[in-house]
C-alpha cells in the first residue's frame, strides 16, 4: 500500500532516549503523588512551586518577553496559580504565528512537528528531545495507577487506521525494562491480525476506530492496557472491550492533558502537576507546568468543559474535567451503509498550507471540499480520493468549492449533511 | 494591626475607572490639596515644575515623560477612592520633613509604570499603592513592615525591566544560533511515536 502524503523521516537511533529515563520516571512519580494527594492546599502549594519554576525562564522566550513587557507583568508577580490571570491567554492563531518565538533556548535535538490540522489550521510545534518522549512517562503513571506491570521486552503497538497506511518498527528504551519495541501497524495493510498476534503487544495505542476493529476482530492477544485518543470514545465502545482502556485527552501543542476515569464515564482526571487547566467562560485553557523549552501559559484549546476538584470513587484525588466537549464527532456513511470516522482524513490536511477547510459529505458518494485556493491542491485532492477509496468508497466524487468554510464558535472541518 | 487596606483600595479603584487623563494642573492641584489637608505644605510652583520635568536626576526621556500620567493616576486615586483620606491621616501621623523630596522619591520608584499598566494590571496597581504608602510611611493592614518591604521587592517592576533587558541582550547575541537551531529542528527526523494526540 503506497503511503499517502510526503515521506516521513523516522528517528531510528534510540540510544539517546536513555539519558531521559530518570526524568521520565520523575514525571510518573509526580503524577502519582498528586493523584494521591487528598489535601488541596498541599496540592496547590506543589503546583504553585511548579509554576514559579515554569515562569522563571519566560524572559528567555522572545514571545513571552514581549508579552510580559507589553502587559507590565514581572516574573516575580506570578507566585502561584491565582496570579495567572495577570497574563493574557494565547490562542491557536497567535501560537501559529509565534511558534518559532516561543522557545526559550536550547533547541539541540529538537524537531518541529505539525498539529493534525484538524481545525484546518496546522500549527508548527517545537519539540525538544524530552518532550518527544514525555508520553512514555505518562504511560508509566497509568500502568502504576491501574496496578499493571509490563512483561520483559514489552512490545507496544500503535494500531493505525489512518489512510496514510504508514508502518514502522523501532526500539523503545525508556519503557519497562528498556528492551521494548514499538510497532506501528496499519489496518489498511494485509494480515494485520496475524502480525498483531505475532507481536503480542503489552500495550496498544489507538483511537476509537482501531478499538472498534479490535472489538470486532478480537485478535488472540492479551494486552495489559489499550489507550485511545483523538476522537470521541463512547461508553458503548468501552463496553465491547474486556481489557482496560485509557481514553486520554491531548493536543499536539500541549501534550497529554487528562484521562477519562475508568469508574466514572465522562470525567477526565487532569494530569497535574504536568499541566494546570482553567475553565475560562467554559473553554479549557492550559498552562504547562513541567519545565520545557517551549513554555506554554494560558493556551486556549478551543475545547469546552469545566474543571473542578473532587475525590473520585476510583481513588484519584485532584482536578477533573467535566463535560469535555472537544472535536465534533463526524461519521461519514459509505454506500454500503457503514459508518466511517471522518477524522481519519485529518492527517492528510496537515501537509498542505491551508488556513481553513471543510469537507462535507452531501450524499453517500459525494463530497464537497470548501477552502480558499491553496498550493498543492491537486495533490491533496488526489490523496483524498485515494484515501476515500481505501476506506470503502469504490465510487466517489469530490467537488471543489473555492470559498472559505463557514465560521462558527469552533471549526467544523468534517461535516455530513444528509441523514 | 491598623494600616491601609489594599484590597479595599484596589476594589475602589476598580469601581472608579479613569475615563480620561487628568491635566497636569488638575493633578497637581488634587495632590497639593491632600497634602494641605494632611497639614503639610505642598511643593512650590517651581518645585512642581522640577518634579514633573524630572530635573533633579535621571537620564532617560521616557522616565520623565511618564511623570505627568503617573501624577494623574495618583490624583485620580486620591480623588475617587479612600486613598485621599488615608494619605491625609498618614501625613498627620508622620509628617514628612521634605514633601518635595518624598514625591521625587515616589516618582523615582514608579518610573516605569504607565497609566495603562496601573489600570489593567493588578500587580502594578498594587505596586503603585504600596509605593505611595511607603512614601508617606503608612503601614499596610495585616502586614509587618518587613513583610511589606519583602512584597514590594517581589513586585518591583524596575527589577523586572533590568532582567528583561539582560535577557533581550542575550537573545540578540544568540539570534543567529537560534535561527540555525530552528532550521535544523524543521529538517530533523521525527521521533517515532506510539501515541496519537
Amino acid at each position: 500500500v503506497r503511503p499517502l502524503g510526503p515521506p516521513l523521516r523516522i528517528k531510528r537511533r534510540t540510544a539517546w532516549e536513555l539519558a531521559h529515563r530518570p526524568r521520565l520516571d520523575e514525571i510518573g512519580a509526580g503524577l502519582r503523588r498528586l493523584a494521591a494527594q487528598a489535601d488541596e492546599d498541599a496540592a496547590r502549594q506543589e503546583l504553585d512551586r511548579a509554576l514559579r519554576a515554569a515562569v522563571a525562564v519566560l524572559p528567555r522566550s522572545p514571545y513571552y518577553a514581549a508579552c510580559l513587557r507589553q502587559h507590565g507583568v514581572a516574573v516575580g508577580d506570578l507566585r502561584g496559580l491565582a496570579d495567572l490571570t495577570a497574563l493574557p491567554m494565547l490562542d491557536r492563531a497567535a501560537y501559529r504565528s509565534a511558534w518559532d518565538a516561543l522557545p526559550t533556548g536550547d533547541l539541540a535535538g529538537a524537531v518541529v512537528v505539525k498539529s493534525s490540522g484538524s481545525t484546518g489550521e496546522p500549527v508548527s510545534v517545537v519539540r525538544e528531545p524530552f518532550e518527544q518522549l514525555h508520553m512514555w512517562g505518562v504511560l508509566g503513571f497509568w500502568l502504576t495507577q491501574l496496578g499493571l506491570t509490563l512483561p520483559p521486552r514489552p512490545r507496544i503497538v500503535l494500531l493505525d487506521p489512518l489512510p496514510s497506511a504508514l508502518e514502522y518498527s523501532v526500539r523503545v528504551r525508556v519503557v519497562g525494562d528498556g528492551r521494548g519495541a514499538l510497532h506501528r501497524l496499519s489496518l489498511l495493510h494485509p494480515r494485520v491480525r496475524e502480525r498483531l498476534e505475532r507481536a503480542d503487544p503489552a500495550v496498544i495505542f489507538g483511537d476509537p476506530v482501531g478499538l472498534h476493529w479490535w472489538g470486532r476482530v478480537r485478535p488472540r492477544a492479551r494486552p495489559k492496557l489499550l489507550l485511545t485518543s483523538a476522537q470521541h470514545f463512547a461508553p458503548t465502545d468501552r463496553a465491547v472491550i474486556s481489557d482496560p482502556v485509557v481514553n486520554y485527552y491531548a493536543t499536539t501543542e500541549t501534550g497529554p492533558l487528562a484521562w477519562e476515569c475508568l469508574t466514572t464515564a465522562g470525567v477526565f482526571h487532569v494530569l497535574a502537576p504536568d499541566v494546570w487547566l482553567e475553565s475560562v467562560a467554559g473553554e479549557l485553557v492550559v498552562t504547562r507546568l513541567r519545565p520545557t523549552v517551549v513554555p506554554l501559559l494560558r493556551y486556549r484549546t478551543g475545547d469546552r468543559g469545566h474543571v473542578a476538584r473532587h475525590a473520585c470513587p476510583c481513588g484519584f484525588h485532584g482536578w477533573s474535567i467535566h463535560g469535555l466537549d472537544g472535536r465534533h464527532a463526524c461519521a461519514f456513511v459509505r454506500p454500503d451503509g457503514a459508518s466511517v470516522d471522518a477524522w481519519q482524513l485529518a492527517a492528510l490536511f496537515k501537509q498542505v498550507a491551508l488556513d481553513a477547510f471543510q469537507l462535507e459529505q452531501t450524499a453517500r458518494d459525494r463530497f464537497v471540499l470548501r477552502a480558499l485556493p491553496f498550493a498543492d491542491e491537486p495533490r491533496l485532492l488526489a490523496d483524498l480520493d485515494e484515501a476515500l477509496r481505501r476506506l470503502g468508497w469504490t465510487a466517489r466524487t469530490i467537488a471543489r468549492a473555492p470559498v472559505a468554510p463557514p465560521v462558527g464558535a469552533k471549526p467544523e472541518p468534517f461535516r455530513r449533511s444528509f441523514a | 494591626m491598623s494600616g491601609w487596606d489594599l484590597v479595599t483600595l484596589a476594589a475602589e479603584l476598580d469601581q472608579a475607572p479613569l475615563a480620561s487623563p487628568l491635566s497636569e494642573a488638575l493633578a497637581i492641584a488634587v495632590i497639593a490639596d491632600v497634602l494641605r489637608s494632611g497639614g503639610v505644605r505642598p511643593p512650590s510652583v517651581a518645585e512642581w515644575q522640577a518634579l514633573v520635568a524630572g530635573a533633579r536626576r535621571g537620564p532617560t526621556v521616557l522616565r520623565f515623560d511618564l511623570r505627568r500620567e503617573q501624577l494623574g493616576v495618583v490624583a485620580h486615586a486620591l480623588q475617587s477612592t479612600s486613598l485621599g483620606a488615608a494619605t491625609e491621616a498618614a501625613l498627620r501621623a508622620s509628617p514628612p520633613t521634605d514633601p518635595t523630596a518624598a514625591l521625587e522619591e515616589f516618582l523615582g520608584a514608579v518610573f516605569p509604570l504607565t497609566a495603562e499598566m496601573i489600570r489593567s494590571n493588578r500587580f502594578r496597581r498594587e505596586e503603585m499603592l504600596r509605593r505611595w504608602a511607603s512614601t508617606w510611611r503608612a503601614a499596610i493592614a495585616g502586614e509587618t513592615a518587613a513583610a511589606s518591604t519583602e512584597r514590594l521587592g517581589q513586585i518591583d517592576y524596575r527589577k523586572a525591566l533590568v532582567e528583561y533587558e539582560r535577557a533581550e541582550k542575550a537573545r540578540v547575541e544568540e539570534a543567529a544560533k537560534r535561527a540555525e537551531a530552528l532550521r535544523l529542528a524543521q529538517e530533523a527526523e521525527a521521533a517515532a511515536r506510539g501515541w496519537r494526540e
